[in-house]
């Protein structure tokens, strides 16, 4: 049989526990509450010096993959913003960078790694990949297509 | 009803023994935290406190605990702050006077087993020392006393757990202590 003074330690002592889950409780709602907040600010910093483009990488296969909404520097080049999705091997020429490869795919005869912007419609590359500088919103593909 | 060890030790109190026993508690009281410095919001000043307070009486244990903070707060290597001081010296009276007022509701068996109703005091004491020195020191630095009690949750619950444990597991043996260094 429990006494009503044990009765009475046992309330005290669940006040007790009550304080510490209460002032937990608040403690860890303010710091998440802080931590989003510089989450928000960060991202806001962030967006100041980046732009976010549309990366569409089509192997030539059927296979067509979408990088919507990928985060580059503001003014990356297409070759290192395509660099941030895909695994790449290009060489240098006096005509700007050439695409050997996608993510390892090359190799097949008279096929090409191409480069297209969007404006109205798909517009073919007219330099190489290293020298296309990227704005906020651009679209561009890469396809890997043969010439007939 | 009183706890009959303290009505004795009371009785015998002198000025002078009233006197030395100030220092000595004063002195382990302060020794101790200058052991713990590394060691935030760990402390057995509390303790000593409040169990002066219960053998001696509410006014002993009120000198105790503004004297400790009088020494530790003005010799202190995180630095002196006058307002921050007065705080703490009142703040820690209140254990001191705590325990001197508890010891007619409640009596503790001396020895080495613990009591968990001390270890409930000792909580509810520290909370309370916690909320007031939390809200001063929010005015003394100017910040909002919603942050600096947000921002001190963490090391008021330190403060809080270990001091509960520390009166839970300490006042009986040193008690029993106390009497047996009497009795001599």
């Amino acid at each position: 049989m429990i006494s009503d003074s044990n009765y009475k330690w046992v309330a005290v002592a669940l006040l007790c526990t009550t304080l510490v889950s209460g002032a937990a409780a608040l403690y860890l709602n303010s710091r998440v509450n802080a931590l989003e907040a510089d989450y928000m600010k960060a991202l806001d910093e962030l967006a100041r010096f980046t732009v976010t483009v549309d990366i569409m990488i089509d192997y030539g296969n059927g296979t067509v993959a979408w990088y919507n909404g990928t985060r580059v520097a503001a003014g990356e080049s297409l070759l290192e913003a395509t660099g941030r999705v895909a695994e790449l091997d290009y060489s240098v020429t006096e005509y700007g960078a050439f695409v050997n490869a996608v993510n390892g795919v090359s190799g097949e005869l008279n096929k090409y790694w191409m480069w297209s912007y969007y404006d109205v419609g798909w517009q073919f590359g007219p330099v190489g990949a290293d020298q296309w500088r990227l704005h906020s919103g651009d679209r561009v593909a890469w396809v890997y297509t043969g010439f007939s | 009803m009183i706890h009959p060890i303290t009505v004795d030790l009371e009785r015998e109190l002198t000025p002078a023994r009233r006197a030395s026993l100030l220092a000595v508690f004063t002195a382990a009281a302060v020794a101790t935290n200058y052991l713990l410095i590394g060691v935030v919001n760990v402390k057995f000043m509390d303790l000593l406190v409040f169990s002066g307070g219960y053998l001696y009486g509410a006014g002993f244990g009120a000198t105790l605990g503004a004297m400790v903070w009088l020494v530790y707060g003005t010799v202190n290597p995180y630095g002196f702050n006058l307002p921050m001081l007065a705080a703490t010296m009142l703040g820690e009276a209140v254990y001191g006077v705590a325990g001197g007022v508890i010891r007619r509701s409640m009596v503790v068996r001396p020895g080495w087993g613990p009591d968990a109703r001390l270890g409930v005091v000792g909580f509810l004491l520290t909370f309370v020392y916690d909320l007031f020195t939390n809200v001063v020191s929010a005015y003394v630095a100017g910040v909002p006393v919603a942050v600096a009690l947000i921002g001190g949750v963490p090391f008021a619950l330190l403060h809080e757990v270990s001091n509960a444990v520390f009166f839970s597991v300490g006042v009986p043996p040193l008690l029993q202590a106390v009497k047996r260094v009497e009795a001599k």
